[in-house]
């Protein structure tokens, strides 16, 4: 399969993130045309289109869209989720600062389609100062042409867009977190139901959607539906960013028609393993989804394929470890970072994360015990599905999957107290040297 | 209404409620910790999780609401692994220091953790503790051991949602996260020691009860609060005659789950000096501890030389309706006293989240609305003359509580009042001025030795049980009253008896306003 230009087309011209080269490029055409149409017209486009949500869980969006209750007595919103705080992810970060238009012409086609007068807010994680100040200056642009503000394209349509800044949790990009935190709040999730789409920011109906879903949007207007499924499969279509990091030669952000094969785009279009060692593991969906073994990654990356080879797509965050790599090293730097990321408001993820994060970190430091693969394998089912939000579920991936397939490495650290042979411990510098 | 089934057992409820709530239809109980009838779901604790057929995931009980045809499992084994579970993480970073803490016995952690805690522990890590966190005053009542916290944050909940002071929050994540106050707010609000009720661990504890008393040793009875007119329901909690705690006592209408700091603490009255005998003055002005029959002479004595013309009676809002009707038969009934009065302090106002209003209290005494009712036409007035212009010209004054009125404290109103002849005086407190300055005074007992019925501002009226029997030679109000009718009118058959419940009764039938009072006042065990 090879790399395809659609979200990324304009990425590589020079100054891509100017208003000029955007409408260069045929920008805001879409908006223009779909101002024109009726709402419903558009979400059924959205639903032929068989788009679904990029930033993890793959929802259908015009699904998504057709919950928003019509007519609702408190301001419906559109948030667009720029936290991109997955691990592995970094997919959305290169909309954001090289084409900003993309996504805010996304979002006005969106807002549009879901009420007649609505609220939006990019919320982008705080990390991205830069770009917030990439997507503050688009929104002046924009603003100047008269694509945002009062009256856009003489529709009788007005929209504005607010660029929020977090302050540095990854939970923000949960959904409900996110409203939250856009109310002034502790990033904390809220139970559901009530859904957002029926009570979401300020009671409002609200509607949530990633960078990259919300960018696919303009494609399906201007070029259409059929053309937006003649990428990918049916039920996963569509163009598709894949960010690989870690042990390739080539890491970066790829785009791909929905559902590259793995295989093929860590070896031929990312070179293959660093120093051309053997592939241990695959985590094909940034930090939560499970890892695959080298006999695994022989599968088209969409969502319903990967979820069937018992991992997910999630934000597509292809990170490859090599087998150098000490595995129970690599869970444990990923348990601590959920740890360390869990808002602590529900019992299992608060409690369970952390525990697991201590066991792991006492094996590395060889000082495992016979039973803590199972402990671990037991826990991690106390917290998957019990928790309040999915980052409980995402904790427990990584953890889950490598006992069952690296079990072994597990048992040589209680019985020689050290990694196996051949691996090394990832070692920050402030980090005392361990006893291995 | 939804029809139900909840383990194997087919209930109708109401459609919306959660499934803690419609568990109950079906005598369930489903164990929780965050859940709060009267607080927002959060689905935090996780410890509610059931099964509900059709779904893949186990369900929090408290944000699943019910549907017709749910079929609903409280216990199985897949609910009963998740259950241990829950418990077993908040077991792991628990100092189970059951023995050393006050919640011991009446706490939800400690009961749910015999039901599913395990006894050996996986955990062998280190435990989480909060130092500098762990006997920390929060505010002017309440203490904090954050090690024995579950985060089920009831307590923030409570200050945001209940009193809107919002004084308490969240710090921190993940395992880190802390309850705590900001810098230079302290949890110092109206109603804070409620925290301390609503916390399911002993996190947060009051001084005033901290290490004063296992629970399991105290003993527990039913009251109204005498500390202003709301009269919110209370449990006494006493032990040897000796008062250490009140709790609040749900009621929905009056004080739902909650209870303000002033009438919490305010059984702290009790801990004075006591009079315990009759004092009686004699000719030489010696005013030394007499028997019953001596002071009840005095009385007598006094009593038939005058006329009911130059008799004045203080009563007092601190009575309950029965001892109200009974002082009603005495002095107007039988004595023909025309100058009967009742007046209260006005205090606060204090404010009580009833389930769906605020009530506002604003007399400083439970029953004003009551003793007013029964005594009739007993005016205010008539006491404020007393004590700003004096008892001159009245033979023979009873005052039926010398705590009637802060204002009985000034030596001016004593002075006022000592113009009288004859002063009688009833008292509990035996530093009181006016106990000091009697003629006669009589030792009358607390709220928690006595049993009747209070009526509160709503005019609902309530019972309340007596705690502990009267100490030493201490009888009841209701007993004083018979001894001195009983005294000055042998043949009258109204002083044959000073019970209750047959005073309830009577006054039931012969006072109107009170006809309905059966209602308010469910008899149960008198
Ligand atoms: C712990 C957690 C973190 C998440 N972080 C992100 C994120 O950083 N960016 C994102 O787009 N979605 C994130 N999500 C997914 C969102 O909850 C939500 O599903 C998504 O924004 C919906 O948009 P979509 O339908 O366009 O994918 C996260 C979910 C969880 C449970
Ligand atoms: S699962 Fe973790 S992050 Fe999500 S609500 Fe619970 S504690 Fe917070
Ligand atoms: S202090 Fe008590 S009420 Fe508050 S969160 Fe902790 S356990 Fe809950």
């Amino acid at each position: 399969m090879e790399p395809i230009k659609v979200l990324t087309a304009n990425v590589d011209k020079p100054n891509s993130k100017s208003i000029e080269v955007y409408l260069e490029g045929g920008g805001y055409e879409a908006a223009r045309k779909a101002l024109q149409m009726k709402p419903e017209e558009i979400v059924q486009l959205v639903k032929d289109s068989e788009l679904r949500g990029r930033g993890g869980a793959g929802f259908p969006t015009g699904n998504k869209w057709g919950f928003v209750p019509k007519n609702a007595p408190k301001p419906t919103y559109l948030l667009c989720n720029a936290d991109e705080a997955e691990p592995g992810t970094f997919k959305d970060r290169v909309i954001i600062e090289k084409d900003p238009h993309l996504l805010l012409e996304g979002m006005i086609i969106a807002a549009y389609a879901i009420a007649s007068n609505p609220m939006a807010y990019i919320y982008i994680r705080g990390e991205f100062h830069y770009g917030s100040t990439v997507l503050n200056k688009a929104i002046e642009e924009a603003q100047a042409k008269g694509f945002l503000g009062k009256n856009i394209f003489g529709s009788g349509f007005d929209f504005d867009i607010t660029v929020h800044r977090g302050a540095g949790a990854y939970i923000c990009g949960e959904e409900t977190g996110l409203i939250e935190s856009v109310e002034g709040h502790r990033g904390q999730p809220r139970v559901k139901p009530p859904f957002p789409a029926v009570v979401g920011v300020f009671g409002g109906p609200t509607v949530v959607q990633n960078v990259e879903t919300l960018s696919c949007v303009p494609f399906i207007i201007s070029k259409g539906p059929d053309w937006f499924k003649s990428f990918g499969t049916p039920k996963n279509t569509g163009p598709k960013l894949y960010c690989v990091s870690g042990r390739v030669k080539k890491p970066g952000v790829y785009e791909f028609p929905m559902g590259v094969n793995l295989k093929e785009l860590i070896y031929d279009h990312c070179g293959g393993i660093v120093g051309d060692r053997k592939l241990k593991a695959v985590i094909p969906g940034g930090a939560s989804a499970p890892m695959l073994k080298p006999d695994e990654i022989d599968l088209p990356l969409n969502f319903d394929a990967v979820m069937k080879a018992g991992s997910m797509l999630g934000s597509a965050g292809v990170i490859v470890l090599d087998e150098t790599v000490c595995i129970v090293d690599a869970v444990w730097r990923l348990s601590k970072f959920f740890a360390h990321e869990s808002c602590g408001q529900c019992t299992p993820c608060r409690e369970g994360t952390n525990w697991m994060e201590s066991i792991l970190d006492r094996l590395e430091r060889g000082e495992g015990r016979q039973q803590d693969a199972d402990l671990l394998l037991d826990m991690a089912d106390n917290i998957g599905g019990k928790s309040l939000c999915a980052l409980g579920d995402a904790a427990i991936g990584p953890v889950i999957s490598s006992v069952k397939k690296f079990r072994d490495e597990y048992l040589y650290h209680v019985t020689n107290k050290s990694c196996m042979p051949g691996t090394t411990r990832y070692r920050r510098l402030d980090m005392p040297v361990a006893a291995h | 209404m939804a029809k139900v089934t909840i383990d194997g057992t087919e209930v109708e409820v109401q459609e919306g409620l959660n499934v803690i709530e419609a568990a109950k239809a079906a005598d369930v109980h489903v164990p929780h910790f965050c859940y709060h009838p009267s607080l927002t779901v959060v689905g935090q604790c996780r410890m509610c999780l059931v099964e509900v057929e059709g779904m893949p995931k186990l369900q929090a009980g408290c944000s699943t609401t019910v549907k017709d045809g749910m079929k609903i499992h409280v216990y199985n084994d897949k609910v009963d692994k998740a259950r241990k579970g829950q418990m077993e993480f908040l077991l792991i970073n628990h100092p189970l220091d059951c023995p050393i803490c006050d919640k011991a016995g009446e706490c939800p952690l400690q009961d749910y953790s015999f039901n599913y805690g395990s006894v050996t522990s996986r955990y062998g890590e280190f435990k989480r503790t909060y130092p500098g966190m762990d006997r920390t005053p929060i505010g002017p009542h309440v203490v904090q051991n954050m090690n024995r916290c579950i985060h089920c944050t009831r307590c923030i909940r409570f200050t945001q949602e209940i009193t809107g002071t919002s004084e308490l929050a969240f710090f921190k994540r993940g395992a880190s996260t802390e309850v705590g106050v900001f810098p230079d707010t302290p949890l110092d609000n109206w109603m804070s020691a409620c925290v301390t009720d609503i916390c399911p661990t002993g996190a947060l504890t009051t001084r005033e009860f901290r290490f004063e008393n296992r629970v399991w040793n105290l003993d527990s009875a039913e009251s109204v609060c005498n500390g202003c007119d709301v009269g919110c329901n209370i449990f006494i909690g006493h032990r040897n005659g000796q008062i250490f705690r009140y709790r609040p006592r749900v009621n929905p209408d009056v004080n739902d789950h909650w209870l303000c700091d002033f009438g919490r603490f305010s059984h702290e009255r009790y801990d004075t000096d006591r009079v315990v005998v009759p004092k009686v003055r004699n000719e030489d002005d010696y005013f030394g501890i007499s028997t019953w029959t001596e002071a009840l002479d005095s009385i007598g004595k006094a009593v038939r030389a005058t006329t009911s013309e130059k008799m004045a009676v203080i009563a007092s809002a601190n009575m309950t309706n029965e001892e109200a009707f009974l002082a009603r038969k005495l002095f107007a009934d039988r004595l023909g006293v025309k100058s009967i009065g009742v007046m209260v302090d006005a205090i606060g106002p204090i404010r009580m989240k009833a389930r769906t209003e605020w009530l506002v209290g604003t007399q400083g005494a439970p029953n004003f609305r009551g003793v007013e009712r029964v005594l009739g036409e007993g005016t205010s007035k008539r006491v404020d003359d007393l004590l700003t212009r004096g008892a001159e010209g009245i033979d023979v004054l009873f005052i039926t509580d010398a705590a009637f009125s802060e204002r009985a404290k000034d030596p001016a109103v004593v002075a006022n009042l000592r113009k009288a002849k004859m002063l009688v005086v009833l008292s509990w407190d035996a530093t009181h001025p006016l106990a000091d300055s009697a003629d006669v005074v009589l030792p009358s007992t607390i709220h928690a030795e006595k049993e009747g019925t209070y009526t509160n501002l709503q005019g609902r009226i309530q019972r309340i049980f007596q705690a502990f029997p009267p100490k030493g030679q201490t009888v009841t109000d209701l007993e004083i009253y018979r001894r001195i009718g009983a005294h000055l009118f042998p043949e009258a058959e109204e002083f044959t008896t000073a019970d209750a419940a047959d005073l309830f009764d009577d006054m039931r039938a012969t006072i109107p306003a009170m006809k309905n009072a059966e209602e308010a006042a469910p008899a149960e065990a008198w």
